[in-house]
């Protein structure tokens, strides 16, 4: 009879992962069941499904039935043996474990913080209850030549009627609520506090899941209702309670009283809906009285929810169409889109209110942290292997005890889980202590928080430590003979593996390319800082005006208010615009004959402003003070290279249908108006509207109704507080119900650069966490390394040696190591430095002496350690090395 | 602990060791649940139940006498413990419990 035996790979599989207990009687089943299979299936089939059953039988509750007892019975005795062991040893050499620990615990420290960073923005905006909140944004299209308008830039700020006109012809939108924001004053006791109000829809608060601290849900259902973040609440009530109490609002020179209905926590910390004051939607009829119902002027964020999240996908040619219906502008398409609300912090691509966050530089920071952790684990690597010769007669013992290989593997492992388990501990302690100085220095609110995961963070952190580490080390230990380990044999002669020295050249080339990174940053930050931007930013002052429709009015206050100005002489110039620097300009679009679109940016500006700015004009003439300056407007250098004009005083900017008769009276040199991240754009000052805007085809602006919003000026020497205290008084005077609101044009532009400056702490503290740790590590190694060499120095010291030729023979070879490092970090540094300069238009450029000076500084920090190991050596009496204990 | 509680799989299994008696082992509930229930389970599945009952306390178990099928192995014998049968016990008079508080008059309206 031939012989019907199941494969026997599924039998020894099973025998494998099987508890030894369970074996017999799971096998004897299995094989029982094959056995009658064979008569009914046949042997080929039959023996497939026996390998079947076998692998179904690794199921967790067979799997753990193994694992666990073997644990529990046989090993736990050697488990606290190893862990006394390697206590013991720690006490022994406690420089060497110092350095370990305390390097991988730097580490440790660092990883948790960047880990908290960002988990904080990976959190922002899932607090809301409901999953399908979409933002609508939009983009246009060319209707002729379906070309995607303003470089194909999408936008989340969208005109008044589209989201309720879009909710009434789509019956898959269930709620919809816009969001729009307008500085207001608001009148407490006689005193003026300026205030960004926020006008939403009545849905908001069934949308978005803000928690109510005290008032109800319907808050927002009657005009004039007013709900106010809690900060707002205190500010204004205190400990009293504000709900069904009045707040009188001034808005566009129309002052209302508003019954507070609600209080609302903002979680400003993780939100990209920012707010401090809601008020129903149709209050914001008093602001752009014009604009409720026209699809021409974008001015407000709208989101929506959708019946259930599937709805959303396809949706979006949907809206479209129906928006195409509705919208009487022919020459362009209006694509609506939608975005998650969980994507809206980190998607900087679209234009909006949100406060974002670029992605990538989460990526970054995740990287730094896992260099600076790489760093530390190579250095805890190198430093355990080499230090683990010292325990060659241990291990010679125990193996001449009849310790198995595996044993003393187990034992190296368990010691190295040990030791970098402490050191995960230390860390997260470290951490704990830092956070508040973080938070600090990169101007964050993160709160410190163990969690399960990051427990189990630095739990594998110390695993994986643990098995490299212990298994290296035991690789060594292992391959020398137990004779020879007892006799000592092999620990002098015994010289650093290019593992390790490989493993040091890595280390440091990281370290030095964070250190060139923070060069770069910091370089180019000076640039910025010092480059010049066209203007005076000097002792420049701007002062907010309230929004207002009344131009006359506006006008008539400007010049009242510097009348009163400028009887001190300290003030040497004052006058107005509607852009400041706080915020993006106006900028608006021109239709051109053949279709396309020229965009130009506008600031209505009061006669006085390119004087008191410091603007050099290079042809033609200024704007006249005190006169009507009709039609007239100015142009910068940017706009004449645009155009391509030779004479630009006889020229008008083209357009099809472009209405305006305005005469182009000068031209003056580029300023910097936006971000040195950005190239000077075409500019247009003029001090009547008219003058340009007529007849444009778009307009995008953060200030509206167009008017003039904020006052420059120029003051003079002196203090100061007491010129401040001067103008304030003045305001007051002329202006009493508005608040005095001011800010230096020099720390608003330092403001631009502020994610800068963060990131350049962040790179800061990641290279100043790596040079610290590398430098740790290259202390002990070199330690050991001259350790090892104490007789040798001795016996070069008794032939005659000097002390010089001594030490430079002890730290040539690391010096080289950290030359080669050097080369390898040079050209890495300079590809990442470039690439991170590419954002800037007006950049830096990197020299030679900056990657030459990062090597340098690192060469001299290596020198110094080393250096001062060798010198002790070479310094020491060969007597004592060379006595014979 | 609090009071332990029996899946819908856990509870058949544990009947079908009260009924084989002295013959049960993992084939023969295989066997017997496909037989009385026409139900086809998986053998894995039955052995992981069995040991988890035994955890429990409502199972024990010991290993036969030699075989001479079965490549020689000896096969492990469950048997219900008085835990065991007095768990189903109350399960039994739990169900009858409830089914007698179903309305019966419904039988008679939804015709």
């Amino acid at each position: 009879m031939k012989v019907q035996n199941p494969s026997r790979w599924s039998l020894k599989l099973l025998k494998w992962f099987c508890p030894d207990k369970l074996y017999e009687g799971i096998e004897g089943d299995l094989l029982e069941q094959f056995d009658e299979e064979v008569k009914t299936l046949g042997l080929r089939r039959a023996r497939r499904k026996f390998s079947w059953s076998v692998i179904r039988f690794i199921h967790p509750s067979i799997l753990l039935r193994n694992r666990v007892k073997k644990f529990k019975y046989i090993h736990m005795g050697m488990y606290r043996s190893h862990l006394l062991v390697a206590f013991r040893s720690m006490k022994r050499y406690k420089f060497y474990s110092f350095i370990n620990i305390f390097g991988l615990a730097l580490a440790v420290a660092f990883v948790f913080l960047s880990f908290l960073f960002v988990n904080k923005e990976l959190r922002y905006d899932r607090f809301h209850e409901n999953q399908s909140i979409y933002r609508l944004i939009s983009q246009v299209r060319n209707a002729k030549t379906q070309e995607t308008e303003f470089a194909g830039r999408q936008s989340a700020v969208l005109s008044i009627p589209l989201a309720p006109d879009l909710a009434a012809g789509t019956p898959s939108i269930t709620r919809y609520s816009r969001i729009a924001s307008n500085s207001g004053t608001v009148l407490r006791k006689q005193t003026p506090y300026q205030e960004t109000l926020h006008f939403v829809d009545v849905d908001f608060f069934s949308m978005f899941s803000f928690p109510i601290l005290s008032g109800g849900a319907d808050a927002l259902d009657k005009p004039n209702s007013v709900v106010l973040s809690s900060e707002k609440a205190t500010k204004y009530f205190g400990a009293s309670d504000p709900i069904g109490q009045t707040l009188e609002i001034l808005l566009n020179d129309s002052s209302q009283l508003f019954l507070v209905t609600a209080v609302v926590d903002s979680k400003s910390e993780q939100s990209s809906i920012q707010f401090d004051m809601l008020v129903p939607f149709e209050t914001f009829k008093v602001v752009a009285p014009g604009s409720m119902t026209s699809y021409n002027t974008a001015s407000v964020e709208a989101y929506v929810v959708f019946e259930n999240p599937d709805v959303a996908n396809g949706i979006s040619p949907v809206l479209t169409s129906a928006i195409d219906k509705l919208n009487k502008d022919d020459d362009t398409i209006l694509e609506i889109g939608i975005q998650p609300m969980t994507d809206i912090h980190l998607e900087p691509e679209i234009s909006g209110n949100a406060v974002n966050m670029n992605p990538q530089k989460l990526y970054i920071i995740s990287a730094l942290a896992f260099l600076v952790l790489l760093v530390a684990i190579i250095n805890f690597i190198t430093l355990s292997t080499s230090h683990s010769l010292k325990r060659l007669k241990e291990m010679g013992l125990r193996k001449t005890l009849g310790a198995f290989k595996g044993q003393i593997q187990r034992q190296l492992i368990v010691e190295s889980f040990f030791v970098s388990f402490l050191a995960g501990l230390l860390g997260m302690g470290l951490a704990y202590l830092a956070t508040p100085y973080f938070n600090q220095l990169l101007e964050i609110s993160l709160v410190f928080q163990v969690e399960l995961i990051s427990m189990a963070f630095v739990f594998f952190i110390a695993l994986l430590i643990a098995l490299v580490s212990g298994a290296i080390q035991a690789f060594i230990l292992i391959k020398h003979k137990p004779v020879d380990a007892l006799k000592g044999i092999g620990v002098a002669a015994k010289k650093d593996s290019l593992l390790n020295q490989a493993l040091l050249v890595l280390q440091f080339a990281l370290s030095i390319t964070l250190i060139i990174g923070t060069l770069v940053i910091r370089s180019q930050m000076n640039y910025i800082q010092n480059k010049d931007i066209g203007y005076d930013k000097e002792r420049l002052v701007e002062i907010g005006m309230q929004s207002s429709p009344d131009i006359v009015a506006s006008q008539n206050l400007l010049n009242r208010f510097r009348q009163e100005l400028q009887k001190d002489a300290r003030i040497l110039a004052v006058s107005a615009s509607m852009n400041s620097f706080q915020e993006p300009w106006t900028q608006f679009g021109i239709r051109q004959e053949d279709e396309s679109v020229e965009q130009v940016y506008f600031n209505k500006i009061d006669g006085d402003y390119v004087e008191t700015m410091g603007i050099e004009l290079t042809r033609g003439v200024d704007f006249e003070s005190n006169s009507s300056n009709v039609n007239k407007i100015l142009v910068n250098e940017a706009l004449v290279k645009h155009f391509g004009w030779e004479d630009p005083l006889s020229e008008q900017i083209p357009g099809k249908n472009y209405s305006s008769n305005h005469q182009i009276i000068g031209v003056f040199k580029d300023f910097h108006f936006s971000t040195l991240h950005n190239k000077i754009e075409p500019l247009a000052l003029s001090v009547h509207k008219e003058a340009i805007l007529g007849g444009v085809t778009g307009l995008s602006t953060y200030v509206w109704p167009i008017n003039m919003y904020t006052i420059v000026l120029r003051v003079g020497s002196g203090d100061l507080g007491s010129i401040l205290q001067f103008v304030e008084s003045k305001w007051e005077e002329v202006n009493p119900e508005q608040p005095f609101v001011y800010s230096f044009v020099d720390d608003v532009l330092a403001k631009n650069y502020e994610e800068e400056v963060r990131w350049q702490k962040v790179i800061d503290s990641a290279s100043i966490f790596s040079i610290i740790i590398a430098w740790l590590g290259l202390l002990g190694l070199t330690r050991l390394s001259v350790q090892k060499r104490v007789k040798e120095i001795g016996i070069r010291k008794v032939l005659g040696s000097s002390v010089a030729s001594v030490a430079t023979l002890l730290s040539r070879k690391f010096l080289l190591l950290i030359v080669i490092s050097n080369l390898i970090a040079w050209p890495v540094a300079w590809v990442l430095a470039e690439k991170w300069l590419e954002d800037f238009t007006y950049r830096t450029t990197i020299g030679a002496s900056l990657f030459l000076l990062s090597g340098l500084a690192v060469l001299l920090v290596a020198l110094a350690s080393v250096g001062y190991q060798s010198l002790r050596a070479a310094n020491s009496n060969p007597v004592d090395s060379l006595k014979c204990e | 602990m609090g009071k332990t509680y029996l899946g819908e799989f856990e509870e058949v299994i544990l009947t079908m060791v009260g009924i084989l008696g002295e013959e049960a082992y993992g084939n023969a509930v295989v066997k017997e649940i496909q037989e009385k229930l026409d139900r086809t389970v998986n053998l894995s599945a039955v052995h992981i139940t069995l040991y988890r009952l035994e955890d429990k306390g409502f199972v024990k178990s010991e290993m036969g006498g030699a075989t001479s099928s079965r490549g020689g192995r000896r096969k492990r014998y469950f048997k219900i413990t008085n835990a065991g049968l007095s768990l189903l016990h109350d399960m039994q008079s739990q169900r009858k419990k409830l089914w007698d508080l179903l309305p019966q008059l419904n039988f008679s309206l939804l015709k």
